[in-house]
């Protein structure tokens, strides 16, 4: 116990520094509260709701979202906005929601995990809720596939029996979380967690085809699943032609989709529901949208409310930005390197987005250091062949693995006169050219936000001195 | 080269194709003018039991897709090792070449393997290791990334094949990495290992019998190069954590 409150007292004073002095966001205090302390999380005191947001993609996006709304509710969040989603983080976040005597001084905690550090951490923090947002393809070297992370989660989850599970029905992956198949040799078996599916109906929308699957079969008895709609890549409902495993059924459904007017309808228990403003125009960000209002949903926020708040808040700028220079729409989008769901995805998105557009992508792990080596096999697995659009005009890639994209891209069959390939990302704006063009997107990793902003100012003083 | 269709098998591409390994036999295919490349479902019969097959491929699967994989491909284990046995060119990525040993032992369970070739795989789900790989085979420099929960062992895992230079080998104490036996080429080297290594490519295009001209020569040697040029640099540090 004395070595919690040395440590507590420590990290909380040295988080009063780093606030002090501008530093807010910084996981050092976390670090020397857990190096004090190994078991901190466990023993910190947590605020009366704690909701944990896990999965593979969107949970930076959905842990801001949920902790602004909170706060236009006027309660008191302790919340890291620079998606610190490891132990130090967490622990940066829950001693910021305690008082130097271990009380809460706060009315929620909004913990983004880590899902493959999930089974450590999840039963130290012992939320409420937990949203799971997907289990996708990510980087090999960390999360191996989507089973070890399913299994990591699961054995995360088996330890918080009273936490209720929010999962996303169109995932074909996480919806069985708290389930577990026998296809392993493992007996099937069913943990005690209450379970709260959401999902969004049909749109029809043309689904571009994908590289690697992340439901390539059923995963109770090996048969490949058939699709009844999906959304993009493997997001959708499915069934199983031999067993009959199938989607679940969800209690919140986004019906309609109105992009041009920002808005989803959102259907609840099969009946009435309203309109919600959306966040952007992104499919992804739609299934952002229909898991937060399942948490307020369930937390008892009227959907008058929820709607009201949805229109007031935004995506955090780590993840995008959107201005207009000069007549040309200028973007920045997380689309991360290594992880193949999310650049595949944004690559889809950028496929049908229909203006004519340039691409820049800073999507290598490493960048200035000469002697970095990183894994490429997602290059291989991401649809870099859903590049090759006649609205795509350029693609201009940057960084020290610029002659695996050079290959890449020629394999995918964009023509030569489309790509430029540039170890030196500073020289990326002499390549962009404003003619015939609508817009710009700068994709990066969520290490090179501010390389991603350098680049994006440097375009655009270029574009001012044209 | 003569004008016969040169006939490649991808066993399994639903299961198979977790690294994007398919592609391994999709480049492979483009460097042929005359390929045929042949996907098989779990649930259809395997072109080798029916036609002549040139080259047989094989990628990396989860664990439960392992014995997905496993419980169809029983049914053909004589004709498989009969296969090897007359030198059909086999290529098997990251753990896919376990199928072809006698065993893989997970903990307190014995899953059984085809038994085509003398060695066995040693699961453990809770040790998973990471590396970059660097080694030389015959003459030629050998790259990739290795990441995996198993390792193999046995006769066969004893042999020389790809001497390791960086990273680890076919299991922790060896210095060999690979399964290789008469025309079976087996690796833990993930993903787009033909992709990552042009000049082994240039090997199986010469043991099918066809022009070892590559598709994109060029882009894909200077590729190669680069990524050779900094794995041999010193202090290159191969071991990579899971976590």
């Amino acid at each position: 116990m004395l070595r919690f409150m040395i440590s507590l007292w420590a990290s909380k004073l040295c988080l009063f520094f780093f606030k002090l002095t501008g530093r807010e966001k910084d996981d050092r205090p976390g670090i020397l509260a857990l190096r004090l302390c190994d078991d901190f999380i466990d023993r910190v005191k947590k605020p009366r709701l704690v909701v944990a947001v896990t999965g593979t993609n969107g949970k930076t996006t959905i842990s801001n979202l949920v902790s602004d709304i909170l706060k236009l509710e006027g309660k008191k969040v302790a919340y890291n906005t620079w998606g610190a989603n490891y132990k130090a983080g967490q622990a940066r976040c829950l001693l910021d929601a305690v008082n130097i005597f271990n009380k809460p001084t706060k009315d929620a905690a909004i913990v983004e995990v880590d899902e493959l550090l999930s089974y450590k951490t999840l039963p130290w923090i012992q939320p409420n809720y937990i949203i799971v947002t997907n289990i996708c393809r990510d980087s090999i070297r960390r999360n191996a596939h989507q089973e070890y992370i399913f299994n990591s989660i699961n054995r995360g989850l088996s330890k918080v029996p009273k936490a209720k599970l929010i999962l996303n029905a169109d995932d074909p992956v996480s919806s069985f979380l708290g389930e577990q198949y026998g296809g392993a040799g493992e007996e099937s078996s069913k943990l005690p967690n209450k379970r709260i599916y959401f999902s969004i109906a049909d749109q029809k929308q043309e689904v571009l085809p994908i590289n690697v699957s992340d439901f390539p079969v059923c995963p109770k008895c090996g048969t490949k699943p058939e699709f009844i709609y999906k959304h993009y890549r493997d997001i959708g409902s499915f069934r199983c032609p031999k067993c009959g495993l199938a989607s679940k059924k969800s209690k919140y459904i986004g019906t309609t989709i109105d992009y041009d007017a920002k808005k989803i309808y959102v259907s609840e228990d099969g009946g009435n529901g309203t309109d919600y403003p959306l966040v952007s125009d992104t499919i992804f960000n739609a299934f952002n949208v229909v898991a937060i209002i399942t948490l307020f949903r369930e937390l008892g926020l009227s959907q008058k409310k929820i709607a009201a708040d949805l229109g007031k808040v935004k995506i955090p700028e780590s993840r995008m930005t959107v201005e207009e220079c000069g007549g040309i729409k200028i973007s920045t989008f997380t689309a991360k390197g290594q992880n193949v769901s999310a650049a595949s995805t944004v690559f889809e998105y950028l496929a049908k987005e229909p203006s004519n557009k340039e691409l820049i992508l800073l999507l290598d792990e490493h960048y200035g250091d000469d002697k970095s080596i990183e894994t490429i096999t997602w290059l291989y697995e991401s649809d870099f062949e859903n590049l090759n659009k006649d609205n795509i005009k350029k693609i201009i890639v940057a960084g020290h693995r610029y002659l695996d994209y050079r290959l890449r891209l020629k394999l995918a069959g964009i023509p030569e006169e489309k790509v430029v390939c540039v170890r030196d990302e500073n020289t990326i704006p002499d390549y962009v050219v404003f003619d015939d063009i609508e817009s710009i997107y700068v994709l990066h990793d969520v290490y090179t936000v501010s390389k991603a902003k350098n680049i994006k100012e440097k375009i655009k003083e270029k574009m001012q001195k044209q | 080269m003569g004008a016969e269709t040169i006939k490649i098998e991808v066993l399994y591409p639903e299961l198979s194709n977790l690294y994007g390994d398919y592609y391994n036999a999709k480049y492979l295919a483009g460097c042929i003018d005359n390929a045929e490349l042949i996907y098989t479902s779990n649930d259809e019969e395997p072109a080798f039991v029916s036609q002549k097959i040139d080259m047989i491929y094989m990628g990396s699967m989860s664990e439960r897709n392992q014995e997905f994989a496993l419980g169809h491909l029983m049914k053909y284990k004589d004709k498989l090792k009969e296969l090897i046995e007359q030198d059909v060119v086999f290529l098997a990525t990251g753990n896919a070449l376990e199928l072809f040993g006698n065993y893989i032992q997970d903990e307190d369970r014995k899953i059984p393997c085809l038994g085509a070739l003398d060695f066995h795989a040693v699961r453990q789900m809770n040790d998973r290791r990471n590396c970059f790989f660097l080694g030389k085979y015959k003459d030629m420099k050998i790259v990739g990334h290795k990441g995996q929960f198993s390792f193999c062992h046995g006769t066969l895992a004893k042999q020389k094949n790809i001497k390791v230079l960086g990273g680890f080998g076919i299991n922790l104490n060896s210095k060999s990495e690979g399964i290789f036996y008469k025309n079976f080429y087996g690796t833990y080297i993930l993903g787009p290992f033909l992709l990552l290594n042009p000049y082994f490519v240039k090997l199986i295009l010469n043991k099918l019998g066809v022009d070892e001209t590559l598709k994109f020569e060029k882009e894909i040697i200077d590729a190669y190069n680069d990524r050779l040029e900094r794995l041999e640099q010193p202090g290159t540090e191969f071991l990579m954590g899971a976590e």
